[in-house]
């Protein structure tokens, strides 16, 4: 059964005046999955979550959400979609009432009820004016009025960027029912990995504009390992499996590899390696235009 | 959508409309006195313009013109209230710009292009709107003295027919190219009330040449047809080839009473040499200004339009 | 009703965590047959974990026999291991509270502790070997 990607982009690129921000991305996220979108500040990480909803327009390449294409047919996406943007945007003015006033007006699909329930489990008053709220309180309000819309996905940029720690928890508590109950496919930005790790079980590092990687994150845990053994070339281990990053000293090297099958080498011991040094190997990798991304089934 | 946009521009809205309101007290009262007092002066055989008016209206209307005089004062500082107004019909839309709002609203459910057509709709609107109503107040406000003295002079010709529309879409259109561009809400409301400032203080000085002028030479003490209700752009004494006089041959002329003798100025040959604009030109020159106007708030909008679609999104 | 906890630096998977702490309860009589374990959502809602995580410490549990999925209601243990109950161990409990203020008023730290436990239960096990 072929189930259409949540989000598909086929060398998507996003210039803005002479600097490309994205250049030739190219990925598939399934429908349902929650997805991590990792890469340093600059990285392309809001670039591309703003291609997806529409705010932009991609300068090469296409990008479909949900099967359409959100600059040609955005009536087909924009419906379907939460996006929380940067600093969770909302009108500070407004009191929670009219924010919802706001989403009913603006949205066919708007489930009132269940918003207002959502603010009532927070213990935010329908009364209180947004601008009175502290940063986690507006962040969940934003995801309030992203899940009111019952959507099938929700891209989220660095929702949890300027919250303090126990912010940043209750939001990600908030989210994780939401796709318990509903189902919405989730992609999410950050330049922290740390906290994405529990929550996500896919996995797209960006840097410098390329997609370095991308997808199931068990299966890149199990896809790649940490060779150590005494200072040595590279270069053998390089023509059967992938080197992402080797390291030498004096006495030793080390060298984290996209293992092409079993690593059969006396040469060296072979670790498993966590997810964190993976993303972080990746990162430091210079992207090159020519080989394409590293894509993991 | 119009809740939404109504909602965000609130208070701007109550401060157009305060604006407006007290605008409309001020004329609304001071306009019913000044009819009133025209009335009971029985100034009305002075309006006419073909007729000679009865001798006793150069002084009846020299004396309501003084009465009233301290209200006309008050037309410089009405005609900064179409830039007001544009101004604050379109910073609701910079600051959905200034505080990435527009983020949030562009991922409901409206597209780009009916968002940003119904809100600059709107605006439009409410300019019109606006200058319609500020339109309204001062014709009425200004009868008696229009009646009195034409209105195709450079204070009153600002407040009626249709430029304050025109200048009202105009800083309106400013404010959303600024805004549009810089995003930023301080900025984009200075410099379009600037640019409003400029273009108005420009043209008030062009208008003259707009269209050009009539020039008259009349044997004093009359003046050309229509010369009351017309816009005098000058007036001297002149040889009748036009050319000016010096002092002296005028002053000769001041008799006893400090009145100047016709018959004197005549047998020395001097004459009234008037640069005028008549007020049959009124509508001319109104479309001319006005098209001006509309043309550079055009621009401007069609700037912001093409900035928002081709660099924000 | 059992509360989950997670510990992310223990290198142990999330969903084996969630399988251990069932199971555990299950043996010291928290859980008994036919209670409910906590939805998905609920256990999502306190840990802030992916949804698959918990799912796949149940659909473990309910391979190994522990709980059983019943299709729109929930998942609810399935038996109960022969052990004692919650009324039984409570009092061993304090007993044990007590034993080891008196250990630590010994001088005992906690890996002392452990080690005595460790080495008195094997001497045991090795007695009833003999026995």
């Amino acid at each position: 059964m072929t189930t259409v990607p949540a989000l598909s982009c086929d060398g998507l690129g996003k210039r803005f005046r002479s600097k490309w921000a994205l250049r030739d991305c190219s990925l598939r996220i399934p429908a349902g999955s929650v997805t991590a979108l990792v890469g340093p500040n600059g990285a392309g990480k809001t670039t591309l979550l703003q291609l997806a909803v529409g705010i932009s327009a991609p300068s090469a390449g296409e990008i479909e959400t949900l099967g359409w294409s959100p600059q040609r047919d955005p009536l087909m996406v924009l419906p379907r979609i939460g996006f929380l943007a940067q600093d969770h945007p909302l009108y500070r003015g407004f009191t929670l009432a009219e924010m919802l006033t706001f989403g009913r007006k603006l949205n066919s699909r708007w489930d009132d009820e269940a918003a207002r329930r959502r603010l009532d489990g927070l213990g935010l008053a329908l009364t209180q004016r947004v601008g009175k709220l502290s940063g986690g309180q507006q962040a969940q309000v934003a995801l309030t009025l992203a899940l009111a819309k019952r959507p099938e996905i929700l891209l989220l940029d660095e929702p949890a960027a300027s919250l303090d720690p126990l912010a940043r928890r209750e939001f990600l508590q908030g989210l994780m029912e939401a796709v318990a109950e509903h189902g919405v496919t989730v992609v999410l930005s950050s330049h922290i990995l740390a906290e994405l790790e529990r929550v996500c079980d896919h996995l797209v590092i960006l840097s410098r504009g390329r997609v370095a990687l991308a997808g199931d994150t068990e299966e890149i845990v199990r896809s790649h390992r940490l060779l150590t053994g005494a200072r040595r070339d590279v270069d053998e281990i390089a023509q059967l499996h992938s080197v992402i990053r080797a390291t030498t000293t004096e006495r030793q090297t080390t060298a984290l590899v996209h293992a092409n099958g079993h690593v059969y080498d006396s040469h060296w011991r072979v670790s498993d390696v966590d997810l964190e040094q993976i993303v972080l190997a990746y990162l430091a990798l210079d992207p090159s235009p020519s080989p394409g991304p590293v894509a993991v089934r | 959508m119009t809740w939404v946009v109504w909602r965000q521009g609130r208070s701007e809205a109550i401060l157009v409309v305060g604006l407006l309101g007290a605008l409309g007290l001020l004329l609304i009262l001071t306009g019913a006195h000044m009819r009133s007092v025209f009335g009971a002066s029985h100034l009305s055989p002075c309006t006419n313009d073909a007729a000679s008016p009865p001798a006793v209206c150069g002084l009846l209307v020299g004396s309501f013109r003084q009465r009233f005089d301290g209200l006309n004062q008050l037309g410089p500082w009405l005609g900064l209230i179409p830039g007001l107004v544009g101004v604050l019909m379109a910073a609701p839309f910079v600051l959905e710009l200034d505080q990435g709002t527009y983020r949030l609203a562009l991922t409901q459910s409206v597209t780009p292009r009916r968002w940003i057509n119904t809100r600059i709709g709107l605006l439009l609107l409410g300019a019109v709107l606006c200058g319609g109503l500020m339109i309204a107040l001062a014709t009425w406000w200004r009868h008696p003295l229009d009646s009195l003295g034409g209105r195709i002079g450079p204070n009153e010709f600002d407040l009626e027919g249709f430029v304050p529309i025109a200048y009202t879409l105009f800083a309106a259109a400013a404010v959303l190219a600024v805004g549009t561009v810089s995003r930023r809400t301080g900025l984009a409301v200075a410099s379009g009330f600037g640019a409003y400032l400029v273009a108005r203080l420009l043209l008030r000085s062009l208008r003259q040449h707009l269209i050009p002028p009539l020039h008259a030479l009349i044997a004093p003490p009359k003046g050309p047809y229509g010369i009351r209700h017309a816009w005098v752009i000058s007036e001297s004494f002149t040889d009748p080839h036009g050319h000016p006089v010096p002092n002296g041959a005028v002053g000769r002329c001041f008799g006893s009473s400090g009145d100047l003798e016709p018959g004197c100025l005549a047998r020395h040959h001097v004459v009234s040499s008037f640069v005028y604009e008549p007020a049959s030109r009124f509508w001319s020159l109104q479309a001319i200004e006005a098209g001006i106007f509309l043309s550079l708030a055009a621009m401007s909008i069609g700037l912001a339009i093409w900035w928002f679609k081709h660099r924000l999104t | 009703m059992i509360t989950f906890h997670l510990d992310s630096h223990s290198g142990v998977p999330a969903y084996l965590q969630i399988v251990q702490q069932v199971r555990h309860a299950v043996s010291l009589g928290v859980l008994r047959a036919g209670d409910q374990l906590p939805t998905v959502k609920e256990v999502v809602g306190t840990l802030a974990i992916n949804p698959n995580t918990v799912l796949k410490a149940y659909r473990e549990l309910d391979r190994a026999g522990v709980v059983e999925a019943r299709r729109g209601q929930g998942t609810f243990v399935a038996q109960s291991v022969e052990g004692p109950s919650e009324r039984d161990y409570r009092p061993l409990q304090t007993e044990l509270a007590e034993w080891l203020t008196r250990a630590r008023a010994a001088g005992l730290d906690d890996d002392a502790i452990r080690a005595l436990v460790a080495a008195t239960l094997r001497t045991q096990l090795a007695v009833r070997a003999v026995a």
